[in-house]
């Protein structure tokens, strides 16, 4: 057997023993990402918030006294505007829009607290970018410089969760910090030199117990 | 579209202030207290305790006069000048307790240096340094005296430095593209204990560790920073009934907030005294004696800093 399905093996032996031992939930949700890059701007330049959607779906295995370890698979949009000063103009112009797509796999840990509506959330995420252009005036290209391939970050956040019923809802807010630099390049000679993404997430979604109780 | 955003941002986080604490009997005391003594704060030490607070706190102080050398032509000093450099830092932290052993806590920041006069803002520049940090403090274990948490936190700062000096070096040196100004962004990752213990209700010591690793304000190296430090606090309340707090603590630290581009150690020793009187806030002013290296100076200068006006808020929360 290979290494991988040993991993595998593993991972599905963890899971369904951390299922049967407490509720656990799963869910879908939505939101939206105000991300940008972080680090070294181009000269004349800043690095603005740009919009992005997040979607994906997720499962919180129950570890114990209302710690929850959240596997959340996801498409996120990610990217920044580039706000160039030009000569003779006194407002800086937002000329071009980097857009980077992740298909994502955060792992985290959900903590709930005493009244269990509210919970903090933190951990690390794994992106790998699936799609990345860069825009400017209707006109769309792809990134000549060198984006890493990979993506981790760290997030930190909290939510409150509302119950309907049998399912409950959910917002949230997250902070995600990159901890790599996506590329590597001076100054000089790129749009995006030594960076790193950022941003804040506003999150809502649904989820369901995976067992039935009296409550 | 991102005023809706930041709106929901603001309620959502209203509401877990608001309510996460609202619910459960509540403790005798907001300020951190164990074994009847109350903890002071420190602007260089974290509390180890997991409270939800908000903490500000503003400083500003003076190095001794620095001689600043200049170019020796024929036995002659040129350009050497004299004079004094201004320092300044200012905070505002908020944590949010969770759980009894949980709490996130976020720290907006900005620091900065500046000559007193032309020919030391033409020798040193002007430096600044702004940002924050964000991060989980733990609780790993407490007893009745004891208390001790750990940290973990992402801090993403930036370092404005306008120095001219260093311009005419570059055009000296042929570099490409010198700029007067240089903005260096810097993220790090670290970890960190911090414990307090209290021998009595009047006597009480609290210490800290931290390593933080990552971007320094050099572009193109990454290291390692550390900061350890402890203080002991004699609080007058309990025994004279005299609501005010004496600290005295030492501190060492690579931390760029304290030794911004330059690197190295700087030893700090601090003096505060407060008011331990309210249930609700805690106030007081620290004295701090540091002492840091400058690049345009030959020593390692001692700043004696009238830190600070700290001033901590305390939100009620449930018993620990």
């Amino acid at each position: 057997m290979t290494k991988f399905t040993h991993l595998l093996i593993l991972w599905i032996f963890l899971v369904s023993s951390l299922l049967v031992s407490g509720q656990s939930y799963v869910g879908i949700f939505g939101g939206l990402n105000s991300s940008k890059l972080s680090g070294d701007a181009p000269n004349n330049a800043k690095y603005k918030g740009i919009m992005g959607a997040n979607v994906g779906a997720y499962i919180d295995l129950n570890l114990g006294k209302g710690i929850f370890l959240s596997l959340q698979p996801s498409y996120s949009q990610e990217g920044t505007k580039l706000s160039y000063t030009l000569p003779k103009v006194e407002e800086p112009v937002d000329s071009i829009k980097i857009r980077l797509n992740y298909f994502s796999l955060p792992l985290l840990l959900k903590v709930t607290s005493t009244n269990k509506r509210f919970y903090a959330i933190g951990g690390f995420e794994t992106g790998l970018l699936v799609d990345s252009y860069v825009s400017s005036h209707d006109t769309k290209e792809d990134i000549k410089t060198n984006v890493a391939k990979w993506n981790v970050a760290m997030h930190f956040g909290v939510g409150i969760k509302i119950p309907i019923g049998f399912p409950r809802l959910f917002v949230e807010f997250r902070y995600s910090q990159g901890l790599i630099n996506l590329t590597d390049e001076p100054i000089e000679k790129s749009y995006v030199p030594r960076v790193k993404t950022a941003g804040f997430k506003i999150l809502a979604g649904i989820e369901i117990p995976l067992k039935k109780t009296d409550k | 579209m991102k005023k809706i955003f930041y709106i929901i941002v603001f309620l959502l986080i209203c509401s877990i202030t608001g309510q996460t604490q609202s619910d459960a009997p509540i403790s005798e005391r907001k300020v951190p207290t164990m074994n009847g003594h109350t903890f002071p704060s420190s602007s260089h030490l974290g509390s180890s305790f997991i409270t939800t607070h908000l903490q500000a706190d503003l400083g500003f102080g003076l190095t001794s006069t620095l001689k600043i050398p200049g170019i020796v032509i024929d036995d002659y000093e040129i350009f050497s000048f004299e004079g004094q450099i201004l320092f300044f830092s200012t905070s505002v932290q908020y944590h949010q307790r969770f759980t009894p052993w949980l709490s996130l806590y976020l720290t907006f920041k900005m620091s900065g240096r500046v000559g007193t006069d032309i020919s030391t803002i033409m020798a040193d520049g002007v430096n600044t340094l702004s940002g924050g940090d964000i991060g989980w403090l733990l609780r790993i274990t407490k007893t009745e005296k004891f208390n001790l948490t750990g940290t973990i936190n992402v801090q993403n700062l930036t370092g404005n430095f306008i120095n001219v000096s260093d311009y005419f070096e570059d055009i000296i040196n042929n570099v490409p593209d010198p700029s007067v100004t240089k903005k260096v962004p810097a993220m790090l990752i670290g970890a960190g204990i911090r414990g307090a213990y209290a021998f009595n209700p009047t006597y009480g010591l609290q210490f800290q560790a931290d390593f933080d690793y990552g971007e320094t304000f050099e572009r193109s190296i990454t290291k390692g920073y550390f900061s350890a430090g402890l203080i002991g606090d004699v609080d007058f309340l309990p025994k004279h009934n005299t609501a005010v707090g004496l600290a005295l603590g030492y501190a060492i630290s690579s931390a760029p907030e304290i030794v911004m581009g330059e690197g190295g150690l700087s030893h700090l020793i601090t003096g505060k005294i407060g008011y331990t009187g309210s249930d609700d806030f805690e106030l007081g002013v620290q004295y701090t004696y540091f002492n840091v290296n400058i690049n345009s100076v030959d020593d390692k200068p001692f700043i004696r800093l009238i830190k600070k006006w700290l001033i901590k808020y305390q939100y009620r929360h449930n018993r620990q």
